[in-house]
């Protein structure tokens, strides 16, 4: 496939064009980075997201409580003892689900929590939800925590739904928290598992670190059609926001400012890098159940294990990105060639979309401030228009490369609660959706209950397509 | 050029005739001053000691009688000084009668004042040989008493320079009066010359009267080299690990403006002079944790002292950091000095010592041998793959032959140099699968794949050579003495060539897995091996002439040193036409109201030649991909580029030009009153060559493939006619003279009078330095942006930015305290060093309208002015300047603290001990800062008199 240049298939679109940038209709988004790009691997994902703000940038302060500090038990003479606590868990259910739980008959009670310690070994720890839907844990070290509720409907309870809910099997709710003894109070809202449609059903994304993952061109994601018609992907968009919204840079940037409506916005979306299906209508069909593969560059990564030779669509960034003609390159409307012309990987720091073709007429330029007297060049997507969301954070023990801490949520919670934050791994992991079972037609349900966290667990890559 | 050079020579030859003028009136031969030194309080004469005309070279030793004599020495006020380790030095103005002999006993003081002969710090009144500029002059006994593994650790007795613990550490060059200042910023990817690199290559080494050059110094990959070898001080000056702290005799740094005979420089020189005469055995050692060391030095001269040899040894290594790396640097160094004395001058009369310059023919002929090999092995710990060596070697064969002539000196100077310089690096690139050509010539060519992770590595085979011949005449002449006036009047006239090249065979690499590859997005191009053995010659020459003028008028002396010096640096050869040329007259003059104070001042021009890289950089490449057809099947796979080649080469390149000037006194009570010596300085550098990046425009074509079915087996092929043609703007590094760098400040050397009852004295000396770089480079912002201009036809234009300099400042105060147990034959020599206001700032606009223009898809810069940036169309360019991060970073104060203790051994071995950085653990400093100083280092050092314990060989 010859390669093809970022003509938009609706560069009409008035609200789409940049009505400042040189060349009408076209929505580059220009990225000028602080630092150089050496080596390039290694600043990658700096480059990708970061680097707009970094030159008045500090340390870090997590958006949900200060870093971890050992306090010093005063009330005892001698050596000083390390303190533990108590964290105390609130569940409810989100308005929106609470009529469905309600005919269900799931209450706040009796509910499981589910405690685990990030960065550590230790042994997961559960609380019972008391009445009021109350858990607490006792002798707490401090640290990072992530605390989830998985409440699965039974066969009986799923009866009493109503026909267009049956295919809830799960309500599900999760967080990640910093503890810091000697307590601290923490909420929780289930939400119930929908199928959706067009879904992102597995991300492969760069980690960047100076393991065998540290060769970046072998991400992808997947997309699975989870419903019971056939999809068209013409024209359907694919959009990541950018990673310098979802983390402070203080002391010019902290998470409760300047960023914070751009995180918290539930009508919109904002999106910092926009391909599209290639396609004028009803050329590249997904029927139900089956799935997609948009690879990076679509050949066999022998480097990584990771074949994507045959995966259908790819991204081509110039012409010193390697184009398979058999792969359907896929459109760049928003964003650049990628570092170094050769489109850009997925990676953790960021939350990725699949958005309706209309939305390309509807994106709106806006900006996030960054503090420090700039701003960075988004654009806004509504939420009517949005498909699925999926976020990928680092885990807790690598925060340390990027060097701040993120700030919670990373976007609206109507779009995605909680991002992932599997395990940082040594060999290539995926983030795919869990399953929930099977329809009676055979279709297989993937949890979806707006909460990566929740979402996403790790598994060999492409199981669902590719190496299927 | 060549127009300008011929008027410029002949416009000198007046200037030369004024020179000779006084010279004639004035020719008559010196005269001979002899005499006793004794010891003050007694009388008794003293063996062994130096006696010297200052600033002249006449030197002489006492025999076992205290006598000595000194010849040719010039009619009118002079200055004798007598030396002796364990006595005070003196010295004693004296004003020499013309036409006929003189006597003059000298006493020197021993008891109160044993203290003073303990030079630690450079001599604060010495005047370097021949030279009127300030100097610093750190002899044996401040050079025995220095912790130093090399030349660079002697420097730090020079104002301002920053102490370092002993070893060998990383390639070492030293950068006189200049402090490093931050980046540029570079442009693409490329990080131009550095203000450091211009001050270091710019101050000049001289070696036994030879200068050395790194001038073709080729081991560096350039800016953009994506596996970078840091261990070669490439492009800056010479890498002073190769010179033995133990083999030294005499370090003169010139600060000032030099005389005439010194060229090829900006900044200043060091002229060193290694130990070579007859000397008994001498065995040195240093021990560290660190740092291991050993040195041999002996001599030995025969043929009733006509003859003698010199032999010396050097055997050193240091381990980095353990925790960093398993890297080590090892070090040997030997040379062989000879000495060989014909005939007598005519009226000559037995000297006491019977040696040095009462030949009428004087050969010096010094053979150097040394190597620097650096090893870091794979550490897999810290990283897989990654292996950096670097071995350079040479051996430089010097002759000094002088014949006294016409009542004067008619000296030759040459030198052959051969060096080999092994640079070699791997490590593992992550790589996207890319296409790729190893194309050698322009055009179009079917490429292949390079794909994933590979083991990279490059070697660098460098062998510089440098043949440097100097033809001098020194004459002095004195005038009568009129109503208490007399004069003095030196002539010295020169000329020198200067040929370098490199024979080595260059930049190597496997073809098919290119080390620097990095940076390519489908325009720029990946790198081709290069043959050294083709990059033409480079040529300097020069011709000199200065003065010394010097009057005697009711107790003051009044001192003028005008000289000229016209350099020309040459298109190939010493014998081809002037491709630059410059006249540079300097003067320095002093004026010493009494004996114990002087003013002085100077002011001058001197010039750096570029280097041989800079004046013949590599061709560039550029692979620009037509066809990148990856299919699954690598039978069908097609990768189409054309290959362009651009050449760097800037014609219009020649010498930078400094302009020096300095004022100072220096009071001068002994060791009663102490001393102090101030300078200020303002050096500016104007035309420094400095890198530049410019656009231009290549173009790809556009093809229609043919048999491309998928399972043909077969990978297609392009259809000409090309279906289209696009610009592709890229960029070309080019050298200029664009640059300016500015060098201010105040040195300052102050001695406090010594405390006869503690057996202590405090020196001081420091430097407050302010250093300014700028260059004409432009700037296009961050390598991402410029990246997606290249590669997106959809980019029209991106803005170019001009404008940025870059501003250092910093103070450096050493105190020196030195305590003295002559009975014990103790030394504790107490090092302090305190560095304040150390500033770093980058100057640049930032707001919107920053830019300057614009550049377009077809490589033209196109200029905005500043009141039309606002306008509409502008839009896209008024963003904030990128990858400059402008601003002002200051380091907090801070300290270090060094303690030596040195132990008599016999009657000159020695035993020390000392610790440098000894309370770093123990110091906090304000605002968090972190510390940039080295680790805490403790060692020993041990010298023996091998010859004294095996009984004398003379």
């Amino acid at each position: 496939m010859q390669h093809t240049t970022h003509a938009s298939p609706t560069a009409s679109g008035s609200r789409m064009s940049d009505a400042d940038g040189p060349v009408p209709g076209i929505t580059r988004r220009p990225m000028h980075l602080s630092i150089t790009v050496l080596p390039v691997l290694r600043a990658l994902s700096f480059a990708l997201f970061l680097t707009p703000v970094l030159s008045g940038c500090g340390g870090g302060v997590s958006e949900i409580g200060p870093g971890p500090v050992t306090p010093v038990d005063t009330t005892k003479p001698g050596t000083p003892v390390v303190q533990r606590g108590a964290l105390t868990v609130s569940v409810g259910i989100d308005a929106a689900d609470a009529g469905l739980a309600s005919t269900a008959g799931v209450t706040r009670a009796g509910l499981t929590v589910l405690l685990r310690r990030s960065a550590s070994a230790d042994v997961p720890r559960i609380a019972i939800t008391n009445t009021t839907g109350v858990a607490q844990f006792d002798s707490l070290l401090e640290g990072q925590y992530e605390i989830s509720v998985d409440r699965r409907l039974s066969a009986a309870e799923v009866a009493q739904l109503a026909p267009a809910d049956r295919e809830v099997g799960i309500l599900a709710a999760g967080a990640v928290v910093s503890f810091a003894p000697p307590s601290r109070q923490a909420t929780l809202e289930l939400v119930a598992s929908r199928r959706g449609s067009l879904v992102l059903s597995e991300i492969m994304a760069w980690q960047g670190d100076e393991s065998v993952l540290a060769y970046p061109w072998a991400t992808y994601y997947e997309v699975y059609n989870a419903a019971d018609t056939t999809i068209f992907l013409d024209g359907i968009l694919l959009g990541t926001t950018w990673g310098g919204m979802h983390y402070g840079f203080p002391p010019t940037s902290t998470c409760e400012s300047p960023n914070l409506q751009a995180r918290t916005d539930n009508a919109f979306l904002r999106l910092s890098i926009v391909f599209a299906f290639p396609g004028t209508g009803r050329q590249y069909a997904i029927p139900p159940g089956e799935t997609r593969v948009i690879a990076q560059d679509a050949i066999n990564h022998t480097t990584v294990g990771i074949d994507l030779s045959k995966a259908q669509f790819e991204q081509v960034g110039s012409d010193a990105d390697t184009d398979n003609p058999f792969s359907e390159n896929m459109v760049r409307l928003i964003g650049s060639t990628g570092a170094l012309g050769r489109g850009w990987p997925a990676s953790f720091q960021q939350s990725v979309a699949l958005l309706l073709p209309s939305a390309a007429s509807q994106l709106q330029r806006d900006s996030i401030p960054l503090g420090n007297g700039l701003t960075h060049v988004v654009y806004r997507a509504p939420a009517s228009l949005v498909l699925d969301v999926l976020s990928l954070d680092f885990p807790a023990a690598n925060y340390a490369f990027i060097g701040t801490l993120p700030c919670r949520p990373f976007i609206g919670t109507a779009f995605d609660r909680e991002p992932s934050t599997l395990r940082y791994l040594p060999a290539p992991r995926a983030h795919t959706r869990k399953s929930l079972g099977r329809t009676a037609a055979g279709l297989e349900i993937l949890q979806r209950t707006r909460n990566s966290l929740r979402d996403l667990q790790e598994a060999q890559p492409l199981r669902r397509s590719l190496n299927r | 050029m060549r127009l300008l050079f011929t008027r410029v020579a002949v416009a000198l030859l007046p200037a030369f005739s004024l020179f000779a003028v006084p010279a004639r009136v004035l020719a008559q031969q010196g005269g001979r001053l002899s005499g006793v030194v004794r010891i003050r309080a007694s009388g008794q004469p003293v063996a062994g000691a130096t006696v010297s005309i200052e600033g002249l070279g006449i030197v002489a030793q006492t025999d076992s009688l205290g006598r000595y004599a000194l010849l040719r020495v010039p009619a009118g006020p002079q200055v004798v000084g007598a030396r002796r380790v364990g006595y005070a030095p003196a010295r004693t103005p004296f004003t020499m009668p013309a036409g006929r002999d003189a006597t003059l006993d000298l006493a020197i003081a021993t008891s109160a004042l044993r203290l003073d002969q303990l030079i630690v710090t450079a001599d604060r009144t010495g005047r370097a040989r021949g030279e009127l500029g300030s100097a610093s002059v750190i002899d044996r006994n401040a050079i025995a008493n220095q912790i130093a593994a090399s030349l660079q650790g002697i420097l730090e007795l020079v104002p301002g320079v920053i102490l370092n613990a002993p070893g060998l550490d990383g390639p070492s060059q030293f950068s006189l009066r200049a402090l490093g200042t931050p980046s540029t910023g570079g442009t693409g990817g490329t990080a131009g010359t550095s203000a450091a690199d211009i001050a270091a290559s710019g101050t000049l080494i001289v070696l036994d009267g030879v200068p050395l050059s790194n001038n073709a110094n080729l081991q560096t990959v350039g800016a953009r080299g994506e596996i970078v070898s840091t261990a070669s001080t490439a492009g800056g000056g010479v890498d002073l690990r190769r010179i033995p702290a133990a083999v030294l005799e005499r370090v003169e740094v010139i600060r000032g403006i030099p005389s005439a005979r010194w060229g090829d420089l900006t900044q200043g020189a060091v002229i060193v002079d290694t130990r070579a005469a007859a000397t008994s055995p001498e065995l040195a050692g240093r021990l560290d944790p660190r740092t291991t060391e050993g040195n041999i030095v002996g001599g030995r001269s025969y043929a009733n002292d006509r003859q003698a040899f010199t032999l010396t040894a050097n055997l050193a290594q240091t381990a980095s950091a353990r925790t960093l790396s398993s890297a080590a640097t090892t070090r040997g160094a030997g040379q062989l000095a000879h000495r060989l004395q014909l005939g007598n001058i005519s009226d000559q009369r037995a000297r006491p010592d019977g040696r040095a310059s009462s030949a009428r023919i004087v050969f010096d002929t010094r053979l150097d041998w040394w190597q620097l090999k650096f090893s870091a092995p794979e550490r897999p710990d810290l990283q897989v793959g990654r292996n950096s060596f670097q071995d350079d070697h040479g051996i430089r064969l010097a002759e000094r032959a002088r014949l006294a002539l016409w009542g004067g000196l008619l000296e030759w100077t040459a030198a052959i140099d051969g060096q080999s310089q092994s640079t070699r690096e791997s490590q593992i690139l992550a790589r996207p699968t890319t296409p790729f050509t190893d194309r050698l010539t322009e055009g179009r060519s079917n490429g292949r794949y390079v794909e994933g992770n590979y083991a990279a590595s490059y070697a660098i085979e460098g062998a510089p050579r440098l043949f440097y011949s100097r033809l001098e005449f020194d004459r002095t002449a004195t005038g009568g003495s009129v109503a208490g006036t007399s004069a003095l009047a030196q002539l010295r006239a020169g000329a020198e060539v200067r040929r370098e090249w490199n024979v080595g065979e260059g930049y190597l690499f496997a073809i098919d897995r290119p080390p620097q590859a990095s940076p390519f997005n489908g325009t720029a191009g990946f790198d081709r091996p290069r043959d050294f053995r083709t990059i033409p010659v480079m040529a300097s020459s020069a011709v000199y002439a200065d003065t010394r003028l010097a009057a005697r008028i009711r107790g003051m002396v009044a001192e003028i040193q005008p000289g000229l010096r016209l350099e020309a640096l040459h298109e190939r050869g010493p014998l081809s036409g002037v491709r630059s040329g410059m006249l540079q007259p300097r003067l320095n003059a002093q004026l010493a109201v009494r004996p114990w104070i002087r003013v002085r001042g100077g002011l001058g021009t001197v010039s750096k030649a570029p280097t041989i890289a800079q004046l013949s950089p590599a061709v560039q490449y550029y692979d620009v991909v037509n066809v990148n057809r990856f299919t699954p099947d690598p039978r069908e796979r097609l990768a189409v580029l054309t290959t362009f080649i651009r050449d760097p080469r800037n014609a219009s390149l020649g010498l930078s030009r400094a302009t020096k000037h300095e004022a100072g006194f220096e009071l001068d009570g002994g060791a009663r009153w102490g001393a102090l010596g101030v300078t200020w300085f303002d050096d500016r550098i104007a035309g420094a060559v400095a890198l530049r990046t410019d656009p231009i425009a290549l173009e790809r074509a556009r093809y229609r493939l043919a048999d491309t079915a998928r399972g043909s087996g077969q990978p297609g092929r392009i259809v000409d006619p090309a279906l289209s043609v696009e610009p592709i703007p890229v960029f070309l590094n080019r050298y200029g003279n664009g640059g300016s760098l500015g060098n201010r400040g105040v040195e300052f050397t102050a001695t406090l009078p010594v405390i006869p009852a503690l057996r202590t004295r405090l020196e001081i000396s420091g430097a407050q330095i302010e250093t300014r770089f700028a260059t004409d480079e432009r700037n296009y912002g961050s390598v991402s942006g410029i990246n997606e201009f290249q590669v997106d036809s959809a980019i029209k234009r991106i803005a170019y930015f001009e404008g940025i300099s870059t501003r250092s400042q910093r103070g450096v105060l050493t105190y020196r305290l030195v305590h003295h147990q002559p009975d014990l034959g103790l030394v504790i020599t107490t090092t302090a060093q305190q560095r304040r206001g150390d500033v770093r700032e980058t100057r640049s606009r930032t707001d919107a309208t920053a830019f300057a223009g614009y550049v377009d898809r077809s490589g033209t810069l196109i200029p905005v002015i500043e009141s039309a940036r606002i306008a509409p169309q502008y839009a896209d360019l008024r963003l904030q300047r990128p990858s400059v991060s402008p601003g002002r970073s200051v380091l907090p104060d801070d300290w270090v603290f060094a303690l030596q203790v040195a132990k008599s051994l016999g009657r000159s071995g020695r035993l020390s001990f000392y610790v440098f950085n000894a309370l770093d653990t123990f110091v906090t400093i304000g605002s968090g800062g972190s510390r940039s100083l080295p680790a805490t280092r403790f060692g020993a050092e041990l010298t023996l008199p091998t010859g004294e314990l095996l009984g004398s060989i003379r």
